[in-house]
């Protein structure tokens, strides 16, 4: 996709500004690369780095099982900040409907109220299980655009 | 579509979402909760009863829970007392309270399934719960990123504090290979890719229901 690092980059911004928490989130994931066992690196990757390894000391080899990271690649970083986006919105969706349940068993209004463990302490918060039509759709458009977006990283 | 118009169109889809959905907190809490709400969903799968009550005795007027965590004596919270035809032991639910570990030790238990004997001690003497009266306890972590290695790790030492065959890990995530094998052959459990109305949150259920029949027997 072109310009796939500047839209990483910028979906971080927008994410420090609206979710915060899910930009280090992300940045953590994408900082590390994908970690696997050497076993599963392609002959020619596997190669080249036993060549380099080898410039250090001759004649060393990669065990199968150490644990080997590839870098992601533009394009992949973007692919691991959408999939997070839709991971957030699928939780957000999925927690408030199995509280709303658990509400609705027990004919308790659909709401949780959040407050500080301390009753000196002042910050309750009142959280609506409700997910208005509004809502609704605003996370069907977000989740076509990723999904659209994804396919074509993919 | 280039990276500017897909950044555009996220941008413009996301503004109408109300406020209630971009307090990372909040979603962290909510997440606990609704692992709150699958432990309850274990007691009913055994033929239990659980109460959602604020004082053991009447029902609850709302669901209200810790943002952060606390003593089990403090405070309405809400929790669940749980009962079973047939015999007089009692379990209790709770969300975002203290145990105390084997050290002696205080820990956050985001989730503690206690015997309701433990319960009652804390509540009277203000004491944290001891990890002995814990029958399941769970880790709930609110990434939807694959967390890195130190998530694993405060697991591990958590679990070595409360049980290890008690404690589970919750997380929505895909877990990574590395966390994998971590915590591989290990007597504690973890759930990743834990969506509460997903098929991890059924096979977390499954577990804590053998957890209280274990306990029952």
């Amino acid at each position: 996709m072109e310009g796939a690092d500047h839209a990483y980059e910028a979906l971080l911004g927008l994410f420090r500004a609206e979710f915060p928490g899910l930009a280090d989130q992300i940045q953590e994931e994408a900082a590390r690369g994908r970690t696997f066992k050497a076993s599963e690196l392609s002959r020619a990757d596997r190669q080249a780095r036993e060549a380099r390894m080898s410039e250090l000391k001759p004649g060393q080899r990669i065990g199968n099982d150490e644990q080997a990271v590839v870098p992601f690649s533009d394009e992949q970083r973007l692919d691991v900040a959408l999939a997070s986006l839709e991971r957030w919105l699928s939780v957000a969706v999925s927690t408030r409907t199995t509280l709303a349940e658990l509400a609705e068993s027990h004919e308790l209004e659909p709401m949780v109220r959040l407050s500080p463990p301390d009753e000196a302490q002042q910050g309750s918060l009142a959280v609506p299980l409700i997910i208005t039509p509004d809502d609704q759709a605003a996370i069907a458009q977000v989740l076509a655009v990723t999904g659209q977006a994804r396919s074509e990283l993919r | 579509v280039t990276g500017a118009e897909l950044i555009a169109a996220i941008e413009l889809a996301l503004q109408p979402l109300s406020a209630a959905y971009s307090a990372g907190a909040t979603e962290a809490d909510l997440y606990e909760a609704s692992l709150f709400a699958v432990a309850t969903k274990a007691v009913d799968a055994i033929r239990g009863a659980a109460l959602i009550t604020q004082d053991g005795s009447t029902a609850a007027p709302e669901l209200h829970f810790r943002r952060a965590p606390g003593n089990l004596w403090l405070g309405d919270f809400t929790y669940a007392r749980c009962t079973w035809p047939g015999t007089v032991r009692e379990l209790e639910i709770h969300l975002g309270i203290y145990v105390a570990g084997k050290s002696g030790v205080a820990h956050e238990c985001d989730v503690a399934i206690l015997d309701a004997e433990e319960a009652a001690r804390s509540r009277a003497g203000a004491v944290h719960p001891r990890a002995r009266g814990l029958v399941a306890a769970m880790e709930a972590k609110h990434y939807v990123a694959s967390p890195g290695i130190g998530v694993g790790r405060g697991f591990m030492g958590l679990a070595a504090e409360l049980g290890q065959n008690k404690s589970s890990l919750a997380f929505p995530a895909m877990g990574s290979a590395t966390l994998g094998r971590l915590l591989a052959n290990r007597p504690c459990e973890a759930f990743d890719e834990l969506i509460p109305d997903g098929a991890a949150a059924r096979r977390l259920q499954a577990h804590l229901e053998q957890d209280m029949r274990n306990w029952l027997a």
